[in-house]
């Protein structure tokens, strides 16, 4: 993995900077009992389903082109609400839940992570002829992929920042928690244009479909949790996480 | 029930597809969904019929299954792939017109939004349940539904959508679908989508789940 760190010092003490990584699908493990909760079950998994998986993380090399990166905003330029985040004059509207997890933040780092196009190419052209469950259990496979993806980066915010004894809370992202996705054309417009070779639609989708973007609030005294979908109403979510 | 037709039902059912199949491992080396429309149209059952009486109670079961939460989406297509082998047989009695579908439905993901795993899943439920399924695909917007609507005579559209954003242009399309073809009956579906707003855009239906599409439709259409 490669880390393409662009750093901008201000005021000689805060750091607001830019990282960007290259990762192979060997960089990243998936979990399988998430790939499994995504799935829908909890115990029996019929046969079919497991050899479908395995034969589909063999072959996700040559599928997947996996970039991820994220975000430094120096401090005085957040400012943070119960309900709202400011990033200069931008209002990031996360709504109550998000913002309560973040108010105690100092600043953010805004992320993003992409497994590229050819995945959801290959996903749809096998449904499309008939292959169905290989097709449905490749784009499971790329959901999860893109996830421990940004477990992954999220991590390296962590351990970056603990360096200058400072926490991260949890990531979260527009579309999640009664946060609007149309927020993500504010949340892009603080990063390099096509940064990791995301762009948004008209209708703030991210394309690649396949990619993840969102904020971690930075700071002495936040918190992040071992699990956080329990504060999320989209109780039918298929990331739901199952603790 | 015939005793040939009941076997493709449950042949359905279980997933297994042909006589190859190793799945399910308890049908291992026994005749499969193809094995078994063969039979029935060599033993003079009309395809109309393996279509109503195997095929779609083998289907219609899964379908409600999955509603209930008993199995999930893979364990669908496990099925659908079944049925899709045996449909091979009976396709050439639908293009003589011996055999006949209930009637068309043009599904499509709406404009902006490109998700389209919910849409297809949709499809294969209502193509078990008996209807021929006019897909659009992803990023439709109102002018390709009607044109698909036109070119087929159909007489319902699906819409389907995964954000809150693109579930908005649901009202657009669904508004000009009605305009030019009050007839037609709009449903609509997707994660963010409820009952609620299906009624505020003025569509016929809403469905959580592919079963509830295909039973309403059943319903209304007195089928």
């Amino acid at each position: 993995m490669k880390d393409q760190d662009n750093c901008i010092w201000i005021g000689g003490t805060e750091i607001e900077s830019l990282h960007k990584f290259d990762l192979e699908p060997s960089d990243i493990k998936i979990n399988k009992q998430f790939l499994y909760q995504s799935l829908g079950y909890q115990n029996e998994i019929p046969e079919p389903v497991l050899i479908e998986i395995d034969k589909t993380i063999d072959y996700l090399n040559a599928l997947v082109e996996i970039q991820a990166g994220f975000k430094l905003i120096s401090p005085e330029r957040v400012k943070f609400h119960s309900g709202y985040i400011l990033i200069d004059d931008e209002r990031l509207n996360t709504k109550a839940i998000i913002g309560k997890k973040l108010v105690d933040s100092e600043t953010l780092a805004i992320f993003v992570a992409t497994l590229g196009s050819r995945l959801e190419e290959k996903s749809k052209k096998l449904m499309s002829e008939g292959d169905l469950l290989q097709g449905y259990i490749l784009d499971a496979v790329g959901s999860e992929l893109v996830e421990q993806t940004t477990d992954w980066l999220q991590l390296q915010v962590e351990n970056l920042l603990s360096e200058n004894n400072l926490k991260i809370t949890n990531r979260y992202s527009p579309g999640y928690c009664g946060w609007n996705v149309v927020d993500q054309q504010i949340i892009f417009s603080f990063l390099p244009k096509l940064f990791c070779g995301i762009k948004l639609s008209e209708s703030s989708l991210m394309v690649p479909i396949k990619s993840v973007s969102g904020v971690i609030g930075i700071g002495k005294n936040v918190i992040k949790s071992d699990y956080e979908c329990s504060i999320c109403d989209m109780t039918n979510c298929s990331r739901r996480r199952v603790m | 029930m015939n005793e040939i037709l009941e076997k493709i039902s449950y042949c359905i059912e279980r997933g297994k597809s042909d006589k190859h199949a190793k799945f399910p491992p308890d049908l291992k080396d026994q005749d499969g969904v193809v094995e078994y429309t063969q039979a029935a149209l060599d033993n003079g059952i009309s395809a109309q019929s393996v279509l109503n009486d195997g095929m779609m109670p083998g289907m219609n079961k899964i379908g409600i299954r999955f509603r209930n939460g008993e199995i999930y989406v893979p364990d669908v297509l496990i099925a659908a792939k079944a049925m899709k082998a045996g449909m091979q047989l009976i396709k050439p009695f639908f293009q003589s017109g011996e055999a006949k579908h209930k009637g068309k439905i043009v599904l499509g993901t709406v404009a902006g939004d490109l998700h389209d795993i919910g849409k297809n899943l949709v499809a294969m439920v209502m193509e078990g349940g008996g209807w021929e399924v006019v897909d659009i695909g992803v990023d439709a917007n109102a002018q390709k539904f009607i044109e698909a609507i036109e070119n087929n005579d159909a007489k319902v559209v699906g819409l389907s959508a995964l954000l809150t954003t693109t579930m908005n242009n649901m009202e657009a399309i669904t508004k000009e679908i009605k305009s030019k073809f009050p007839e037609v009956t709009v449903v609509i579906g997707g994660a963010p989508v409820t009952e609620k707003f299906s009624n505020s855009i003025g569509s016929d239906f809403y469905s959580a789940d592919p079963q509830g599409a295909l039973d309403f439709l059943n319903e209304k259409l007195e089928i």
